[in-house]
């Protein structure tokens, strides 16, 4: 128990700067509680002094940062550095890292930002870009061989071409025009993601922009295919 | 621990050069296959684990591992997994071993290996920082173990359920450091030279880490590298990292320093067991090395190869 507890505990002074901030204040009371010997405790205080120890800490949030830039770099990029600096570290002080896996971070980190949505937080075209990319992650998500290939449609407030051709050359959109659309998402013989942009919604719904999933052929029927080439999106 | 005997480490047949597998590689392996001996994978990024109690546990990656199958056919390709955990005290990953096995299986790996380390962990202490009790944490890089007695009979126990699970011989790769860990009782050497002698398992020789900890911890590569056995190494990795203030980062970011060369060189000439050599570098440093770059690094580590076992059959050890 004693090993398992001092891992543990060597784990949080890479990832909780609190944690680390009561060893270096030489707080080794609550730990014996733990499963701590004492002798371990001072180690972990020498370990909490040590300056290799902010490389690991730096090491441990590359890690989880590449995991967003990796699978929502359209949801960093209009964030910017500074927006995504602070979200991220509330996304990461409330939920410690508990999977080596990008998708499951991917997604906690959306539900994150759609709750910081609800309470308030206001960030132009934010809602949108998290249902196309949440949609990516449903359209690439590995599948079984014999698993039938999803469907995803989303639907945008703001027009999808101008916002996403935006965020893929690298720009912050602005001023896009409002244009309640419908996009259809899908995966082609090669296991590509196609979009066909079917027709813009005219009912005001009120609700967020979202995506849903389903099967190719019952969403074909629901949204026909507009004559026009369907833009595809780049992986 | 009583010692066990090598697995078949010296029938290892003797692949030569590998590079490792990132998605962004796709067009240079389609394209420069001829220019590498095996191609090295970590298993893990071809399927996501959807946790305890899910069915089906783990979802492999269906377009990825096509591109796999085309590879298969043409080289052998080499588990080299990040998953295991094996020195995690709070448990082991038994489920990702019997998903690993399962794809020894299919690829048939002359070996396979893991790291040294532990990234898992359990949350036993109580807090007022957001982490539940009871609850898992991934610290999502290789932690390093205290060089302990403990730790050696923690790692004996689960190399040998590793090996009674696979039966292709089992290697252990060197770890990097960046902190002094408190209590270790064994120096590096004695640890690793230990470890394979009483579990059987071979040494994966990361030659690049060895650098990284003799420049940030001090200490002398060449020192570890005479008091290491290395009748235990199989396999060397080599790569490139970057400075980051006054520390050395193993970033995988691109060409292996003059210094790794000279100890591969070194290795090759002292013991007949290593089977191969792989150059690892991260997919998204691969544009500012280049496809060129690459291809050179590639080059020359076939080069050292050969000159290698040249010199072994000059002097009648078969190569």
């Amino acid at each position: 128990m004693s090993e398992a507890a001092f891992q543990s505990a060597f784990v949080r002074l890479i990832t909780d700067v609190g944690f680390r901030e009561m060893f270096r204040a030489g707080g080794e009371a609550p730990l014996a509680t733990d499963g701590l010997t004492q002798a371990e405790a001072r180690d972990l205080a020498k370990l909490a002094n040590s300056p290799g120890l902010d490389v690991m800490r730096k090491l441990h949030l590359g890690f989880r940062l590449n995991k967003l830039f990796s699978i929502l770099p359209l949801t960093c990029r209009l964030l910017g550095n500074q927006r995504l600096a602070e979200e991220a570290g509330r996304f990461w002080q409330a939920r410690p890292s508990s999977s080596f896996y990008f998708v499951e971070e991917a997604e906690a980190f959306i539900d994150y930002l759609y709750s910081r949505l609800d309470e308030g937080m206001r960030v132009s075209y934010l809602s949108d870009v998290l249902a196309y990319e949440s949609a990516l992650l449903i359209l690439r998500r590995p599948r079984q061989p014999e698993e039938e290939p999803t469907a995803v449609t989303v639907e945008f407030r703001n027009d999808p071409q101008l916002l996403l051709s935006a965020l893929q050359s690298g720009e912050r959109p602005r001023r896009v025009p409002r244009r309640r659309t419908l996009l259809l998402g899908s995966l082609d013989e090669r296991g590509e993601v196609r979009w066909t942009m079917a027709l813009p919604v005219l009912a005001e719904s009120g609700m967020r922009p979202r995506s849903s999933a389903g099967v190719a052929a019952s969403r074909n029927q629901l949204f026909p295919v507009p004559a026009q080439p369907p833009p595809t999106c780049p992986r | 621990m009583a010692d066990r005997a090598p697995q078949q480490i010296t029938t290892i047949p003797k692949l030569g050069v590998g590079l490792n597998y990132q998605p962004q590689f796709q067009p240079f392996l389609d394209n420069h296959y001829h220019e590498f001996d095996f191609l090295e994978i970590v298993p893990d990024v071809f399927w996501i684990d959807r946790g305890i109690g899910a069915s089906p546990r783990y979802i492999e990656d269906a377009v990825q591992t096509v591109f796999l199958r085309r590879m298969l056919s043409r080289m052998p390709v080499i588990m080299h997994s990040i998953g295991l955990s094996i020195g995690s005290a709070h448990r082991f990953n038994r489920s990702q071993l019997v998903q690993l096995a399962k794809w020894q299986s299919w690829l048939g790996s002359p070996w396979h290996s893991d790291h040294i380390a532990f990234h898992l962990t359990g949350t036993t202490l109580a807090d007022a920082h957001g982490f539940e009790r009871g609850g898992e944490s991934n610290a999502g890089v290789t932690m390093p173990l205290r060089r302990t007695y403990e730790s050696l009979r923690l790692l004996g126990r689960r190399v040998q359920l590793v090996q009674r699970r696979i039966q292709a011989p089992f290697l252990l790769e060197n770890n990097v450091y960046f902190v002094e860990m408190p209590g270790d009782e064994l120096s590096e050497s004695r640890f690793l030279n230990t470890l394979c002698r009483q579990t059987g398992c071979g040494l994966l020789l990361d030659l690049h880490n060895v650098y990284c900890n003799s420049l940030n911890m001090g200490g002398s590569a060449w020192t570890l590298l005479e008091e290491l056995d290395l009748s235990n190494v199989v396999e060397i990795h080599l790569g490139g990292g970057h400075e980051d203030g006054p520390y050395y980062l193993d970033s995988h970011s691109g060409r292996t320093p003059e210094p790794v060369w000279a100890m591969l060189d070194y290795v090759l000439a002292h013991t007949d067991t290593v089977a191969g050599v792989v150059f690892e570098l991260f997919g998204s440093w691969y544009s500012t090395m280049g496809e060129n770059g690459l291809s050179e690094e590639l080059g020359r580590m076939k080069r050292a190869w050969k000159r290698a076992q040249s010199a072994r059959r000059a002097v009648g050890i078969p190569a």
